[in-house]
């Protein structure tokens, strides 16, 4: 008799994370940067690297057959665990047996078979912990104890000799000025959706027939590809710049921060208003007619019953708002505004892959960590209701 | 006294209460009757000026409700909804506490007054730590007339409060807030469409429809004499001979005297259950008894049904 799938995805990651293994090559490993390289499989690491790695998958995939939820949530999280510090640990050990022996411009790049298994054990987390429904606490626990492995085997030195760490470690002056950048553009620009955005949705609120035209006008500013938006803004901004200046004097000009911020502004308004708007209209009209009628006020009916009540809609906009900024503040880079997305074009100007990864893994680490946070702010918003 | 004068409301174009005037005694348990559209539900919510009238004026105890405040006003006035409306994420406690704390009550004060309608409207204390989603209908209702008594109002304000209930629990709240009536001396207006509701807690009515006053006065007398077809039919058209024997006493078709029935019923309960009681004894007498016990006399089957003021 067969045995009985339980959990199709786990089984899924499994055999995409062999289908990696035996199909892409793990390491990438050229003399220098225009080369071609050769790519080195998994089992060229060291034994107990690549072990472990497999012990992993094999485990994901007797989990997937476990009928108990609670031991497929610990035995994916340990297996998860095993291909995660096996990939990084072999890559590491592959790349520096490879670099010392090679030309000094070498570079060894993880291939698709490691993206595949970080990418595996990075799902079957976060699946795990959705699935066996962890309290906040635990989700940050896990959190904490893979970043904290993570951090530990980067301080051990063993990613030293990855082309994308060396590639990083030589723009360390640079990088962390453009990290705030990036965060700068993006705290600026949802603080400035905040001050406009708030003060619409309470005026559609109280004017039901003005909602219809708001949405419409912030529907076409959302359907503008952000690349042409950047770009429109260009002209009037260094136009408005030319004729008063003031503006010039505070550094704002056609190019640069203040039409990046704007965009970015302009982009957060509709999920932020539409959130908004609909996290207020489905508090129960039962219960604000109550509350009229036992003697609140407008004021104590708006601050002790609907935002409340509104709170975690009001997160969850945040919450899709601050994400999408994260990603489209990288755009703006080209546009002179700065931020992480300046590694990512230069990256692709001069045609180092290393150099755009630099660039794009902090901007989608940048993403997920907001999200994790809203997640909690909501999971913390939501625990009263 | 609560006051309507001449009072009118229109929505849309379509009036929902037409130059009506009304008169509800202090300490009268007022039922509005009528079908749904009836406007009874807006006559109440002009009461605590939920709805400003176009037309007329209404006074409660004999000061226009202009005077105050909408929100001072409405914390005067409790108020209870079919949807309990109460607040989801307040625990029960802080729901059944919110007019006090609007009102500035001390904390000790507020968490005697607590007590005090745990004790009246029999809530189990456990519950009053529990949010609204784990509570059952009938206990969402308690909490919330209990919530429209906390800040211990002269006027009571109830739409259709009992009218999503199962009967079990229907019943149950009927039979408090007719108990609470009669202890505490309270004003309440009841709005609602079921007959057997108005006639078992009203001691004055009114019935109305198309936003009109069709008929009021006690329950009795509209059942002995209803206005017109409409109300007859809304009273339950051929039922109202049955009606009329929920209201009426033993005591008013006893004979004095000796009695062979061994069945025996008390003086104050009504004919209905008096008849109910003959049929499940196959019996035409029953003998009746006052409180204490003592014979007073005997009822007989054909005098129910022989009645004067039968219809």
């Amino acid at each position: 008799m067969m045995p009985k799938v339980h959990d199709r995805v786990l089984l899924a990651l499994s055999c995409s994370g062999f289908a990696g293994v035996f199909l892409g090559g793990f390491l990438n490993f050229a003399p220098n940067r225009l080369a071609r390289g050769v790519a080195y499989s998994l089992f060229q690491a060291s034994a107990i690297e690549t072990a472990a790695v497999m012990a992993g998958l094999c485990a994901l995939a007797f989990a997937s057959f476990a009928s108990g939820a609670k031991l497929r949530s610990f035995v994916t999280i340990l297996a998860s665990a095993l291909i995660f510090w096996g990939s990084l640990k072999g890559a590491g050990h592959l790349a520096a047996l490879l670099t010392q022996n090679g030309p000094p411009a070498a570079r060894a790049s993880p291939g698709a078979a490691f993206w595949t298994l970080a990418s595996a054990a990075a799902l079957a987390i976060v699946d795990a912990v959705q699935r066996g429904n962890f309290s906040v606490p635990a989700r940050g626990c896990v959190a904490a104890v893979f970043c904290a492995g993570f951090v530990l085997m980067g301080a051990m030195g063993d990613f030293g000799h990855l082309s994308l760490v060396r590639e990083f470690a030589s723009k360390r002056a640079i990088f962390m000025p453009e990290l705030w950048r990036h965060l700068w553009l993006v705290c600026v620009s949802v603080l400035f959706a905040l001050m406009t955005g708030v003060p619409l949705t309470l005026f559609i609120l109280r004017k039901r027939a003005a909602a219809g035209l708001v949405f419409a006008g912030l529907g076409v500013l959302q359907t503008i590809p952000s690349i042409a938006l950047f770009g429109v803004l260009i002209t009037p901004m260094s136009k408005l710049s030319e004729a008063l200046p003031l503006l010039r004097e505070l550094g704002i000009s056609g190019t640069g921060p203040a039409p990046a911020i704007i965009a970015l502004t302009l982009y957060s308004l509709l999920p932020l208003v539409r959130s908004f708007h609909t996290g207020f209209n489905e508090v129960a009209s039962g219960v604000k007619d109550a509350a009229t009628a036992i003697g609140f006020s407008a004021r104590q009916l708006f601050i002790e019953i609907e935002l409340p009540l509104a709170l975690p809609a009001l997160i969850s906009g945040l919450r899709v708002v601050t994400v999408q900024a994260i990603g489209l503040a990288s755009v703006a880079a080209l546009i002179g505004a700065g931020g992480l997305g300046t590694f990512i074009f230069q990256g692709i100007g001069q045609y180092a892959l290393d150099f755009v990864l630099v660039g794009a893994i902090p901007v989608i680490l940048l993403a997920i960590s907001a999200n994790l946070v809203f997640a909690m702010l909501l999971g913390l918003a939501r625990r009263d209701l | 006294m609560i006051e309507l004068r001449d009072v009118s409301k229109m929505f849309g174009g379509v009036p929902a209460v037409a130059g009506f005037s009304l008169q509800i005694e202090t300490g009268a348990f007022f039922v509005l009757a009528g079908p749904s559209g009836c406007g009874k539900s807006t006559l109440l919510r002009l009461i605590n000026a939920m709805i400003v009238p176009d037309k007329g004026e209404i006074e409660i105890h004999g000061q226009s409700i202009r005077a105050v405040a909408p929100e001072i006003l409405r914390r005067g006035i409790g108020y209870v909804i079919q949807s309990p409306g109460l607040f989801p994420h307040w625990t029960a406690a802080d729901n059944i506490l919110a007019v006090p704390r609007l009102l500035h009550w001390s904390a000790s004060k507020c968490s005697a007054r607590l007590e005090e309608l745990v004790a009246l409207l029999h809530i189990d204390p456990a519950l009053l730590r529990r949010y609204p989603r784990q509570l059952s209908g009938g206990q969402q209702q308690r909490i919330g007339v209990a919530r429209a008594l906390a800040g211990d109002p002269d006027i009571i304000l109830m739409d259709e409060p009992f009218a999503a209930l199962d009967p079990v629990s229907r019943l149950a709240l009927q039979d408090e807030i007719r108990r609470i009536h009669a202890r505490s001396g309270k004003t309440i207006v009841f709005v609602t469409h079921d007959m057997d509701e108005a006639l078992r807690l009203a001691t004055a009515m009114a019935i109305m429809k198309g936003g009109r006053l069709i008929q009021a006065g006690v329950p009795l007398e509209i059942l002995k004499a209803p206005a017109d077809d409409f109300v007859r039919d809304f009273l339950g058209g051929e039922a109202v001979p049955l009606r009329l024997l929920d209201l009426l006493p033993v005591r008013e078709l006893t004979r004095r005297g000796w009695t062979r029935a061994a069945i025996t019923i008390a003086a104050d309960t009504s004919l209905k259950n008096a008849l109910n009681l003959m049929l499940a004894h196959h019996c035409s007498s029953l003998r009746v008894t006052d409180e204490k016990g003592t014979g007073l006399g005997e009822i007989r089957l054909s005098d129910i049904v022989a009645r004067r003021d039968a219809i």
